[in-house]
């Protein structure tokens, strides 16, 4: 259907976009931009970029984000692609679980991780312990590089493995034949034609682990010591008791802001130059792993995946031994729940509820609109919203926070320490992804359905929320539970943003470890892991591919 | 069952507005008997330990008002109620707030001083007038005993930080955002002198003898006692309250070169929703009987009124402790740019 | 109630390319109306413009007397059948079929009756609770046409509905969408691309290309004495071949290289000397093993079908032609055989050099030129 010259509803809906995206994503961007360009006095100058460039102190950390991304994203490819590899060629007892676990990994909370291998490989950790004591070997510090390295892969390489099990998935049985009729097996077929055909998902699922780990803010900032990284960076100047430091917060927020989308547009570019089709008509049939092969298969599979678990449930273990302060005594007890009640537990939990599903609705009404305006009626208006909507791709967690405070921490909309100025966070943050998926959904309907309904006498307005809409519940639903996850755990905005009113389950973690009170942080930290859990499994039970569009 | 869940995802979007709304009207809960109200937002920096003992005792004598307490570094605090300018959802803010601050925060605090003023000892009287000093902080090492005496050392004072074997176990917190930090780093400039040569030149050795910089204040007391550094540049409280739980591997120790504290205070936040109950807290902390009481329930932090009188077991008597002065004013003063010197060294130490 | 269309001057522009220009149509009351022609000329559009889906940049478009133009789709009282059928997934057959009625506002009792008494026309009253994907192509279509016609629209529009059906199904289902538009007597606007479907189904045929209208007339006119060598082209199956018209003593003389036929049926005004181009369907090259004069042509190969057997040649020039004949007892005709072949004069048709007029008699096209 062509766009109509009349003004009609859907040209309401325009509208109101394009004035909701003004105000949300335009008006903080613009501020963030005004306050960079400013010293203290409020006169016009770029003597803060001179700043951040000028002092090692500061560039560095560009760096430092960088190199510590790159090789996140080795390692993560590393070790994804095998176990991804083994999960799509060979049938593996137990499969399921693996998946699910691994997945369960990817979606905790950001620095609960990081917390946990403190806690089992810190300098008096548990496994530090043991190895010192009982073996006496020493193990280097997990602070810093080495940390944020081991913590964030093993946190992220489910990205590679979801990603590569769909490319593998897609790889018809009858290349692999003709493959082995011309004489290529074994590791070189692997190799020479496996990796091939499945490049762009790969870098599709590197350039989605760069990212993450780039914007990272929970693990740096628990676990970096003095290797200090980009988003913890903008933090600290926003926090810094010198009067300039908003200003340079905003100037270090542009330059993240330059950077991201730097990286955003290079994978755009990467991911056309690899642009061919592949219809697995028959999918590949699974072989059963034999001997030393097959034992190694399944150590390698379990090894990791317990490795990669096995912080999460350190934690929930330890929420119930007793605790003082920093220090866990002998013995087991509700004690740390009992504190967690006075100390907010019910709000915390409250909030996040009210948070995660308040978001979430408005997203995916959003998002459902959007999408209609679009692929339905794409005019330059609906590409100014769709574009504008991705902005947030761009722009890392903490300077959205910032941004929110510069715009509406002052007259005309005054809304900090609100549960409004979060929800705004969660909804831009999250929308961006939402929105794609819509859009893929929503383009696999055909228009001929509605204008079935539309021929039969149904307005525009109802034919979309009758028919249009439950079509694409399905997509929606799945994408919907994952973004629920990512809003729950939550945290660079968030700490930004939040106060005592606001507290999310995330946030009272987060706290209680930045106040050394472990026991407490393990009790709210378990919670939280307990609504992941469930979360996923919900997802799980209704959506029946594996296919987790992230 | 998708239908169902679709509905329920519905309902409870519904419940999610309701209650967003209703939080966000929570807030001004007006109705007084004393006309004080019934709720408080305290925005500290203190420990759980300072936290508890004063709510107990302030709670004894204002049974009706609850007090919700937000925990944060000094630097989270102060952007937090800057943030919240324009609808302030804190009511006060008790430490973290020196005597070196000047009229840093002039914009965000009530110009209000306490009725007790003239109680406090002369050193420690406001000096910006809305800063209300109530307690002391006297900057200490803690260090681990276990650790110390695995590797043979002795740490009595500065000279001690320097020795190798250290190297990548001496943690402190950043002086940018936390007033602990920013207490030893002035400490150093008293004792060596302020901005020479000498104090800038120790700072340098001990950055490179690996100083460890925290993004939080109370690693440098707790990850000492747990044994993840050897010794944190702290302060009294927070190391004192650890041995006062029972922590039996760690000391504290002040520097032989000399120790120094500063004023610590609190301050009503400008447009604080609870005014009334804020200035009764604010009173509170700074009269004789509070400082008193608290002291008492405390026993490891010093307080400013003169008529206040504690026991402080945990914390060795003033005349073991090697005093140095403080120039408050050149640190006031100086602040931002020894703190951006710091920056720059720290840089390039640390390149 | 079904009406008749009218359409003047019709203008489609997709930003600065016009699509369709300045097209007139007329569409009686009742009649089954196909427009036909080859991908990209525009029937789809004329269709959608018809339904309210594509905007109409110029011209009128009437449903009786009531100017439509601007009325939304919705309005229009449009019954819609498309190409992939368009079945909401998400209903049971019946509630499908009553979707429509639903939104008329009627009550329960009726909405229920006629959507039941179309599901029995449509013969998938058995299927009234089955949801759509448990339905097989042919089925959906009856479903689609069902929803479409229970409404009583004003006329019933279908936008190539047989396309998706493999080709036996299509043969049946072209029957049941001809009797069941007569039994209604609905006015049916038909799209295809397929002419045998067209000829099956039609009353009137509009044949077009890049836009424009050709030649409007029943299959058998279109058939029989088409408007142009284009109709004539892409109606059934047609031998090109190119001759002479020669004026021989006030009567028309046919050459086409060797071969001199009378022509008796050639207009007044095309009764003079030119080059024509000659349209003879295969059945009409006339290939007898004993004949000794005619076009001299040589055989490629010759294929037994049963009925007919097609013969394949080639001219003394070169060029190809196809002859079907009935089929004879006795042996085919042997490979690089020559032979003499006649025409059928009264069924062939002759075309000015460009190929844009027919010259015969005979030539009925409803086209209305305004």
């Amino acid at each position: 259907m062509e766009s109509r010259r009349r003004f009609d509803v859907w040209s309401g809906v325009t509208v109101m976009f394009l004035v909701l995206f003004f105000v949300i994503l335009v008006y903080p961007l613009f501020e963030i931009l005004r306050q960079a360009v400013r010293d203290e006095n409020g006169n016009f100058t770029f003597v803060q970029f001179a700043k951040f460039f000028s002092q090692p102190y500061y560039s560095k950390t560009i760096l430092n984000s960088f190199k510590v991304s790159i090789d996140i994203t080795l390692v993560t490819l590393l070790i994804g692609i095998p176990i991804s590899y083994f999960y799509s060629f060979y049938q593996l007892k137990g499969a399921k679980f693996l998946f699910v676990v691994s997945v369960l990994c990817c979606m905790s909370a950001p620095f609960i991780g990081a917390y946990s291998w403190i806690l089992l490989l810190g300098r008096s950790g548990v496994v530090t312990q043991f190895f010192e004591k009982v073996l006496g070997i020493r193990i280097g510090s997990i602070y810093g590089f080495g940390g944020i390295l081991l913590v964030q892969s093993l946190k992220l390489y489910p990205l590679v493995f979801i990603y590569m099990n769909g490319a593998f998935r897609n790889i018809d049985n009858t290349l692999i034949e003709a493959s082995a009729n011309l004489g290529c097996v074994g590791i070189r077929r692997f190799f020479k034609v496996i990796m091939k055909l499945c490049m762009p998902t790969v870098l599709a699922a590197s350039l989605l682990v760069f990212m993450r780990a780039f914007a990272d803010f929970g693990t740096p900032l628990l676990i970096g010591e003095n290797y200090r990284t980009f988003p913890v960076e903008i933090y600290n100047q926003y926090l810094g008791e010198n009067g300039t430091d908003h200003n340079f917060a905003a100037a270090i927020s542009v330059i993240a802001i330059v950077l991201t989308a730097l990286v955003f547009f290079i994978q755009k570019w990467a991911t056309s130059k690899f642009k061919f089709s592949m219809n697995a008509l028959h999918p590949v049939e699974k072989k059963t792993p034999h001997g030393v092969k097959g034992f190694l298969m399944y150590a390698y599979c379990y090894l990791l995946v317990v490795i990669a678990f096995v912080p999460q449930l350190y934690v929930v273990y330890l929420s119930f031994r007793n605790c003082d302060q920093a220090v866990f005594l002998p013995g087991y007890s509700m004690a740390n729940y009992q504190m967690a009640m006075h100390k907010l537990l019910g709000r915390s939990i409250k909030n996040t509820l009210v948070l995660g599903f308040g978001s979430l609705g408005i997203i995916i009404l959003f998002s459902v609109l959007i999408a209609y305006l679009v692929v339905r009626r794409p005019n330059f208006w609906n590409h100014s919203i769709d574009t504008l909507s991705m902005l947030p791709y761009i722009m890392p967690g903490s300077v959205i926070g910032i941004a929110l405070v510069l715009a509406f921490g002052k007259q005309p909309i005054v809304l900090t320490g609100t549960m409004m100025i979060m929800i705004i966070s969660l909804v831009i943050r999250r929308m961006p992804y939402t929105i794609r998926s819509a859009n893929a959904t929503l383009m696999q309907i055909p228009l001929s359905i509605e204008e079935a309904s539309i021929s039969l006498g149904t307005s525009k307005m109802k034919t979309f929320a009758t028919i249009t809409v439950p079509m694409m519940a399905n997509g929606i639903l799945s994408g919907a539970i994952l973004s629920w996850v990512s809003i729950v755990t939550e945290l660079s905005s968030a700490i930004i943003l939040y106060n005592n009113r606001t507290i999310t389950l995330t946030m009272s973690a987060y706290v209680a470890i930045s106040r050394g009170n472990y026991g407490l942080a393990c009790a709210f930290s378990a919670v939280l892991t307990l609504l992941t859990t469930l979360s996923l499994f919900v997802y799980l039970m209704l959506s029946k591919s594996e296919d987790i569009r992230l | 069952m998708k239908r169902t869940l679709v509905f329920v995802l519905a309902i409870l979007m519904a419940c999610s507005f309701t209650f967003a709304q209703g939080t966000q009207e929570a807030a001004p809960a007006k109705a007084a008997d004393n006309g004080l109200g019934k709720h408080l937002v305290l925005y500290a920096t203190m420990t759980e330990n300072d936290l508890n003992n004063l709510l107990k005792g302030f709670n004894e004598k204002y049974p009706d008002i609850e007090v919700e307490v937000v925990n944060g570094s000094a630097g989270e605090l102060t952007a937090r109620i800057t943030a919240e300018k324009n609808k302030p959802q804190g009511d006060l803010m008790w430490g973290g707030l020196g005597n070196s601050d000047g009229d840093a925060y002039k914009d965000i605090f009530e110009a209000y001083l306490s009725p007790y003023e003239k109680e406090i000892m002369p050193d420690y009287r406001s000096n910006n007038g809305f800063y209300n000093f109530d307690h002391l902080s006297t900057i200490v090492f803690c260090v681990n005993t276990d650790l110390e005496k695995e590797l043979g050392l002795t740490i009595k004072g500065y000279k001690d930080l320097l020795n190798p074997v250290l190297k990548g176990r001496i943690v402190l917190s950043d002086p940018n955002s936390s007033s602990a930090a920013w207490n030893n780093l002035s400490n150093i400039m008293a004792v060596y002198g302020n901005d020479s040569k000498q104090a800038w030149d120790y700072i340098e050795a001990l950055m490179r003898n690996k100083l460890i910089i925290s993004t939080s204040s109370s690693v440098c007391f707790k990850s000492v006692q747990t044994g993840e550094y050897v010794v944190g540049l702290t302060y009294e409280d927070g190391a004192s309250t650890l041995l006062k739980s029972g922590a039996k591997n760690i000391r504290m120790v002040y520097p032989a070169e000399g120790a120094s504290g500063n004023a610590f205070g609190c301050a009503v936040i400008k447009g604080a929703p609870h005014e009334a109950a804020a200035k009764a807290m604010v009173d509170y902390l700074m009269s004789a009987d509070g400082q008193t009481h608290l002291g008492n329930a405390l026993g490891t932090l010093r307080f400013t009124n003169s008529k206040a009188s504690y026991k402080t077991p945990y914390l060795p008597a003033s005349s073991e402790i090697k005093w140095v002065t403080r120039d408050i004013k050149w640190l006031t003063e100086n602040k931002k740019q020894i703190l951006q010197h710091w920056n720059t060294l720290y840089a390039s130490v640390n390149k | 109630m079904s009406v008749e269309i009218r359409i003047r001057h019709a203008l489609k522009k997709y930003g600065a390319a016009t699509i369709i220009g300045d097209l007139n149509l007329d569409v009686k009351q009742g009649e089954f109306f196909t427009l036909l022609g080859p991908s990209g000329c525009g029937k789809t559009t004329l269709l959608r413009m018809i339904a309210g889906f594509n905007t109409i940049e110029g011209g009128d478009f009437y449903f009786n007397d009531m100017r439509i133009n601007d009325l939304d789709p919705a309005k229009r009282n449009i019954g819609m059948v498309f190409q992939n059928y368009a079945i909401f997934p998400n209903m049971t057959v019946r509630k499908n079929v009553e979707f429509g009625l639903k939104n008329r506002k009627l009550p329960k009792e009726q909405v229920t009756e006629t959507a039941e008494k179309f599901l029995k026309l449509m013969k998938i009253d058995q299927l009234a609770d089955r949801m759509p994907d448990r339905l097989s192509g042919g089925q959906q279509q009856r479903v689609a046409l069902a929803r479409a016609l229970c409404i009583e629209p004003h006329v019933l529009l279908m936008d190539e509905p047989l396309s998706n059906l493999d080709a036996k199904l299509r043969v049946e289902m072209r029957t049941v969408i001809k009797e069941i538009q007569n039994d209604i007597g609905i006015t049916t606007i038909y799209v295809t691309h397929d002419q045998e479907e067209a000829m099956a189904v039609s009353d009137r045929i509009a044949v077009m290309k890049g836009g424009e209208i050709q030649h409007i007339g029943t299959p058998k006119n279109i058939y029989q004495r088409p408007a142009n060598l284009f109709v004539a082209s892409f109606i059934g199956r047609s031998n090109t071949l190119e001759g002479k018209l020669v004026m021989e003593g006030g009567t028309p003389h046919l050459h086409i290289e060797n071969l001199d036929v009378l022509v008796p049926n050639v207009q007044s005004r095309y009764q003079h000397d030119q080059n024509v181009i000659v349209s003879v369907r295969p059945e009409e090259l006339l290939m007898r093993k004993e004949a000794v004069t005619g076009l001299k042509a040589v055989i490629d190969d010759c294929v037994f079908l049963g009925l007919n057997t097609h013969y394949f040649m080639h001219l003394s020039d070169g060029k190809e032609v196809e002859s079907i004949m009935e089929s004879t007892i006795g042996n085919t005709v042997a490979k690089k055989t020559e032979v003499f072949l006649g025409i059928n004069t009264e069924k062939i048709n002759i075309f000015t050099e460009d190929g844009e007029a027919n010259i015969l008699d005979g030539v009925q096209n409803d086209l209305v030129k305004h």
